[in-house]
């Protein structure tokens, strides 16, 4: 039973009020033709969380057009009774839906944790929908990745009195991460001496894995966002997630609690065991999702772990410009690490799938799989990247890789 | 006329981190030296393209990360190797000393076939040397590899490693006969700029 709702086509040519109303009613008539099944449903039925996120970048699309009707009317342009939304429309929701991005994030910023945790999946609607405002960036980001601050960064300041034994290894790195940025340029200057406090100190707190190559490339976009670094290594220990047990934080009565999620660290373990199941289970889906291309890739004998393991390793901030890799932090942050490596990996996969086909030639192909050839195909259009990715949520989520670490761990171990 | 011979020969580079692995593959592709490289995660590629009479001989470089904990990616990278280039830091004693796994370990993936150059690097800096040239000949010897030192800041020696085996490539690939008589370093000629195939 559709649902009845005013059509846009029933709004008068000209003299056309724009109103939210008007506009919701032509984007949920969009929607209804696009999903029809989400919208025939019965109101009182619960919807699954993907249904509700999809309502949620509906809700968030409209808020975009409000908000670009304030800034720019012209940005909203009706033809013979149909609403043409520019491209660039999308964003917020709920009451603050009237504010500004900004706003929301002020509000967010504001908000008593019980009260943020409850609007989880709109803050992810929102993250998805437009760059974190870059006025607000460095605390949000703290914010979302639930930083202990009033744990991680007095623990930090006494890390950083003792010695490690991964300090030569370190201080090897430092100076080959990001050598063209002005934050990093200069050879033991303030951005590198950052990085390697930061580094030292996390290679004491979770002295089973000590340092491992890749990790400055993560902790440097972090860095560049001038978040203070004790923030910065709190944020950092956040993404990396629960750590074993070592005599050093057991005599500083350290609380292993504070991060108890699974994150990031097993990327980076002695024997890079996490680096391995990323890479099954990114292969898995690219054999799922993208079957031409794996099959393309069997033949020209190009394994996942010879291109993808520097995407990994360094949450693509080696490889891609600045500026999307604040971006992939944003999602990153928001939703779970693990989770966008995998999306973005197989979104910049699936738009370069037809130049990879097209290479009967193995150098030729690493060449296209090199990160600054991946993102030359998107010309400068940095946010389709995004949309890509989060527009996977239904093929890859949290479920369908918990089934691909069973199969792994039925297989391997 | 006749129709142009194109060779490729993977070419993997190992050794111990920041012993200038990167460095090595810039001189030769770019002919240039900068103080810091961003660090290689994983690998990266390479192609270099050299001209040998009516031969276009294409080396294929797998530059690799340094890290022990990298070591499990190894093999996958090795396999099918043709050549193999173990770099060590002549001021750096542990790099040096850990050649002979990576021997091991390339002799394991590829078989005896395969030919390894171990190379000691960073000549330019003599004076903190660790390492002495007869220490790299006779481990090469032992080992039946081909040796050099380089110095990828200065550019020693870097190019002429490169032509020799590229040379040693072509002589194995061409059985002796008329043409190996006048093969000259002289004929090698490089191409330059871009690694890129298209």
């Amino acid at each position: 039973m559709e649902k009845q709702y005013p059509r846009s086509s029933s709004l008068p040519k000209k003299q056309f009020e724009w109103s939210l109303a008007n506009i919701s009613n032509a984007i949920i008539d969009q929607a209804s033709k696009l999903a029809p099944s989400l919208w025939e449903e019965d109101s009182e039925q619960s919807i699954s969380a993907e249904d509700s996120e999809y309502v949620n970048s509906l809700l968030s699309q409209l808020n975009k057009v409000n908000l670009d009707l304030q800034s720019d009317p012209k940005s909203v342009t009706a033809n013979n009774g149909t609403i043409n939304v520019k491209p660039q429309a999308r964003s917020s929701l709920t009451k603050i839906h009237r504010d500004s991005n900004l706003d929301f994030w002020i509000e967010y910023l504001n908000d008593s944790e019980g009260k943020r945790d409850k609007y989880k999946q709109l803050v992810i609607a929102k993250v998805r929908a437009s760059p974190i405002p870059y006025q607000l960036r460095k605390q949000v980001w703290v914010m979302l990745s639930a930083a202990n601050l009033n744990s991680a960064v007095p623990l930090y300041k006494q890390l950083l009195e003792m010695t490690s034994p991964c300090e030569r290894e370190i201080l090897l790195d430092i100076h080959r991460t990001f050598p063209d940025h002005d934050m990093f340029k200069d050879k033991d200057g303030e951005g590198q001496m950052a990085l390697f406090r930061i580094l030292k100190a996390y290679s004491i707190y979770d002295s089973t894995l000590g340092f491992c190559q890749g990790m400055p490339f993560c902790v440097g976009p972090l860095l560049m966002q001038n978040i203070p670094e004790e923030e910065v290594f709190a944020l950092f220990i956040s993404m990396m997630g629960r750590i074993p047990r070592n005599p050093i934080l057991d005599a500083l009565k350290w609380d292993y609690s504070i991060n108890k999620q699974e994150g990031t660290r097993s990327l980076f373990t002695t024997g890079l065991d996490g680096l391995d199941l990323i890479l099954y289970q990114h292969s898995y889906l690219v054999a799922e999702l993208l079957p031409d291309l794996a099959e393309h890739f069997t033949e020209f004998g190009v394994a996942p772990s010879t291109y993808a393991t520097q995407w990994f390793l360094t949450f693509f901030a080696s490889c891609f410009p600045i500026d999307i890799v604040f971006r992939i932090y944003d999602i990153m942050l928001a939703e779970g690490p693990v989770l966008t490596l995998i999306r973005i990996s197989l979104a910049i996969l699936s738009h370069n799938q037809d130049l990879i086909l097209s290479a009967n030639d193995l150098e030729l192909i690493f060449e296209i799989l090199k990160g600054n050839n991946l993102v030359k195909s998107y010309e400068g259009k940095y946010e389709l990247i995004i949309e890509q990715a989060v527009g996977l949520s239904n093929e890859i989520n949290d479920k369908v890789l918990k089934e691909l670490l069973l199969e792994y761990n039925s297989q391997f171990q | 006329m006749s129709l142009q011979n194109i060779l490729k020969y993977k070419t993997v580079l190992l050794g111990e981190i920041s012993v200038g692995k990167t460095s090595l593959i810039s001189r030769l592709m770019y002919d240039k030296f900068d103080d810091s490289y961003q660090a290689t995660i994983g690998i990266d590629h390479f192609i270099k393209t050299m001209y040998l009479g009516d031969t276009t001989i294409k080396l294929q470089l797998w530059d690799t990360a340094g890290q022990e904990r990298f070591r499990s990616l190894i093999p996958t990278f090795i396999r099918n190797s043709r050549v193999a280039i173990v770099v060590y830091d002549i001021t750096n004693r542990s790099s040096f000393t850990k050649v002979n796994s990576w021997v091991r370990d390339v002799r394991n993936e590829c078989g005896e076939d395969i030919k390894v150059v171990i190379i000691g690097n960073k000549v330019d800096m003599d004076s903190s040397r660790k390492v002495w040239p007869e220490e790299g000949e006779e481990l090469a010897t032992k080992l039946n590899a081909i040796f050099m030192e380089t110095s990828a800041k200065t550019g020693s020696n870097v190019q002429a490693m490169f032509k020799k085996i590229v040379m040693d490539l072509y002589e194995q690939k061409v059985p002796v006969k008329e043409t190996s008589t006048h093969l000259n370093i002289n004929y090698v000629t490089t191409s330059v700029g871009s690694s890129c195939a298209c």
